[in-house]
């Protein structure tokens, strides 16, 4: 199932990324950001309620809470904030090209705080992502 | 290089960054409260607080412009699929490693090149280029990769 999940993430991704594009170029980025982080929060909200209700908060782990936020914060906040300010001065072809290294910071970050251990298969199958994923961008740039 | 584009390159490696220690919190949250559903919500709830306590601070009150409704659609849209494609990766992080999650989610570059067109029309279709071929064969292979390692 975690397989299915994370194709499914990958599919909801592309989608918010070609929908916000018929948006924002209107909206500007702010407002656009702020109504993209209302609409995603609120039907995360709606979602929570009716498929687990509160219950499962209690008793509330304020670790927890706590860890979750941090990922959202850094996650929104400062992953699309060096987005913009990376995308304004070299341009959202290089910024792609650099962005797709975000497995192998992941592999190490694992590695270090959660003591998660890949092997040669998985570590391969990265390293041929993010090759795979600088030879499109730069595809695209030769446009 | 000028200081200019230095100071992209090293935004663009700290976004990478921080999308990369994002799930790793979610998955030291997800220890103590077993629910990716509420990871997604709590994580998007703080994070739009901030960013609107943030927007009125910048622009000293609410100055949102007159704007057609259907642009505010499709940004709807785009944040509700944001939200299920969060979900759906911290759903992904509850059963299986950080790594496998994020190599299989870059996928959505080769989904984005498919169904962009499909939505966007004509105008958005990418010209097929023979790095394009190779890197999309690589990303595919190296998916394949992961999700045949990833028992072994």
């Amino acid at each position: 199932m975690s397989i299915f999940f994370s194709l499914l993430a990958a599919f909801f991704f592309s989608l918010s990324h070609i929908t916000v594009r018929k948006g924002v170029t209107k909206l500007g980025v702010s407002s656009g950001t702020i109504i993209m982080l209302l609409a995603g929060t609120l039907s995360t909200l709606l979602m929570a309620l009716i498929f687990e209700g509160v219950q499962v908060l209690k008793p509330l782990n304020i670790t927890s809470v706590l860890f979750f936020a941090l990922g959202g914060v850094i996650h929104f906040l400062g992953g699309w904030g060096f987005q913009n300010a990376s995308a304004s001065r070299i341009g959202p072809v290089r910024l792609s090209s650099m962005t797709g290294a975000t497995p192998l910071f992941a592999v190490v970050l694992a590695f270090f705080s959660l003591k998660q251990v890949v092997n040669i298969y998985i570590l391969g199958g990265i390293f041929l992502i993010v090759v795979g994923i600088f030879i499109v961008t730069m595809g695209k740039n030769d446009e | 290089m000028n200081k200019q584009k230095i100071q992209g390159y090293v935004y663009g490696i700290l976004t990478a960054l921080c999308w990369a220690t994002s799930p790793i919190f979610i998955a030291r949250g997800l220890e103590g409260i077993p629910s990716s559903i509420w990871a997604t919500a709590i994580g998007l709830s703080v994070a739009t607080l901030i960013y609107f306590l943030l927007f009125l601070w910048n622009t000293k009150g609410p100055t949102l412009p007159k704007i057609n409704n259907k642009y505010i659609l499709w940004q709807i849209a785009a944040g509700i699929a944001g939200g299920l494609g969060i979900m759906s990766r911290n759903i992904a992080l509850e059963t299986t490693r950080v790594a496998i999650v994020i190599g299989i989610v870059q996928l959505q570059i080769l989904i984005t090149l498919v169904l962009g067109p499909i939505i966007l029309g004509k105008s958005d279709r990418e010209k097929i280029t023979p790095k394009i071929i190779l890197g999309a064969a690589l990303i595919l292979g190296g998916t394949i990769l992961i999700i045949y390692g990833r028992n072994l």
